[in-house]
């Protein structure tokens, strides 16, 4: 966690956009803002286990909306953060019964211009469920998956770090994988719904 | 789907590794047709999912980091309370000490007593279910077993949404009756944990009996229903071969029969 540099919004939304030092981005997100987010937590009904699970779920939601470029910095990212991570706790006490007043509890807040979160969390309900599937994965696949998508690693560099022997198996393996986890999905009744509901193909 | 355009060659669009000319093609074509389309948005989606998962697994090591840097930092940091320098304490002063801590500690053990509910029970005693290691082993092929291990328990009752409760095994029946107390919902909980009960009941079997009294006397005890969790904590007391034998002290137990009188 030492770095002691403090980097601008522009910076960590670079960072995540191009997948560049993604976790130095994400430790920057941490460093910056959980202070502030945990604090909302703790005065409206909340213990710090609460805090530490919404803000999880605030980053991750934060993440997506970065990746699908629902966000690209019109407003801070500590504004849109201190947003999802209310809108994510005030669900969560909705669903707990909590007898608070949250008619209170929205005015006491200002209001903070914040992107329209509904589809992340849509999607991010999709994802979660997605990954049970890829869990189903062979060991391979998943690690083929994970190298290429998410360590940005090229062709190359999977066939060197994994031992196949060249890119071109790797290309094949991996849309072999791809494949899988879709046929998977469409297997799947309620996450395809869920999926198309996502995608703005539902009923 | 249009042959030429298929998961091969969307997946290098995807991928940014199609020739100019191609790509342009493709878009023209995305123009006229909805399967390529909806085709590459559930491409696109599961690429989503696979970089969510990454996602995932960095928010949830930096934030174990951070916390544990945040406690090191607090203990490190913390003002040291000015130094008694010099004075030397007899013996009797120390048990003094102790004695009266003792008497507070006594004294707010039969207040909590007096007041604790069904919810203060319940959060003194729950522990969440651990998958034993070499059952665990073997879960990587079970969707629920997996989920669970991952924490994932909201996703294990969507997973589950279309089958009856006489589909599942035991093991699947435990791991969603302590999911959904993990989700704060022991009527949920119970649904699960009571088939488990009943089965055994009804073909003499003993599978997983011990585990289903703790948790379902856990979900009655957050119900408030104290008569039906006493019962239950009565059992796993009197049986010393009972898992959750020793879970619950005289003084818990006495606590749950002030309860019940109430």
């Amino acid at each position: 966690m030492g770095k002691s540099t403090v980097w601008t919004d522009k910076e960590i939304l670079e960072a995540i956009s191009s997948s560049n030092q993604i976790n130095e981005a994400i430790r920057q997100l941490y460093e910056g803002y959980y202070g502030v987010l945990e604090n909302f937590i703790l005065q409206n009904s909340g213990n710090e286990a609460d805090a530490a699970d919404t803000i999880q779920e605030t980053m991750l939601v934060f993440l997506n909306l970065v990746e699908t470029n629902r966000f690209r910095g019109e407003s801070s990212i500590n504004s849109v953060l201190y947003g999802i991570n209310r809108n994510i706790w005030l669900t969560m006490l909705r669903k707990r019964k909590s007898t608070l007043n949250r008619d209170q509890l929205y005015s006491m807040q200002e209001e903070r211009e914040v992107p329209d979160i509904s589809k992340t969390l849509e999607e991010v309900e999709g994802y979660q469920l997605m990954m049970s599937l890829f869990e189903k994965l062979g060991m391979k696949c998943r690690q083929l998956l994970h190298l290429f998508y998410y360590e940005n690693l090229s062709m190359k560099e999977i066939a060197a770090q994994e031992g196949y022997s060249n890119d071109q198996i790797v290309r094949n393996t991996k849309l072999k994988c791809m494949k899988e986890l879709m046929n998977q999905i469409e297997g799947n009744k309620h996450l395809n719904d869920l999926v198309k509901n996502a995608l703005g193909y539902g009923k | 789907m249009e042959n030429k355009y298929d998961d091969r060659f969307l997946l290098n669009y995807l991928d940014g590794t199609l020739e100019l000319s191609e790509k342009e093609l493709l878009e023209q074509e995305m123009e006229k047709s909805q399967a390529i389309r909806e085709r590459l948005d559930l491409m696109r989606f599961t690429i989503r999912a696979i970089k969510f998962k990454g996602y995932k697994s960095s928010v949830n090591e930096i934030q174990h980091d951070f916390l544990q840097h945040r406690i090191e930092n607090k203990s490190f940091t913390s003002v040291s309370p000015p130094k008694l320098e010099g004075k030397v304490h007899s013996m009797k002063f120390w048990i003094k000490i102790a004695a009266s801590l003792l008497f507070l500690c006594s004294l707010g053990y039969v207040l909590w007593l007096f007041q604790a509910d069904g919810e203060q029970l319940y959060k003194n005693n729950f522990i969440s279910y651990e998958i034993a290691l070499e059952r665990g082993a073997g879960l990587q092929e079970n969707q629920l077993g997996s989920l669970y291990i991952n924490g994932e328990f909201k996703q294990m009752f969507q997973v589950s949404a279309e089958k009856t409760l006489e589909e599942f095994e035991s093991f699947e029946l435990l791991l969603l009756g302590t999911a959904a107390l993990e989700l704060n919902d022991p009527e949920e909980a119970m649904r699960y944990l009571q088939k488990i009960d009943s089965d055994n009941t009804e073909n003499q079997t003993d599978d997983y009996q011990d585990e289903a009294d703790f948790f379902m006397a856990m979900a009655y005890l957050k119900q408030g229903a104290y008569e039906q969790a006493l019962l239950l904590v009565e059992k796993m007391r009197s049986e010393e071969q009972h898992k959750y034998h020793s879970n619950f002290s005289w003084a818990e137990v006495y606590a749950i029969h002030l309860q019940n009188m109430r």
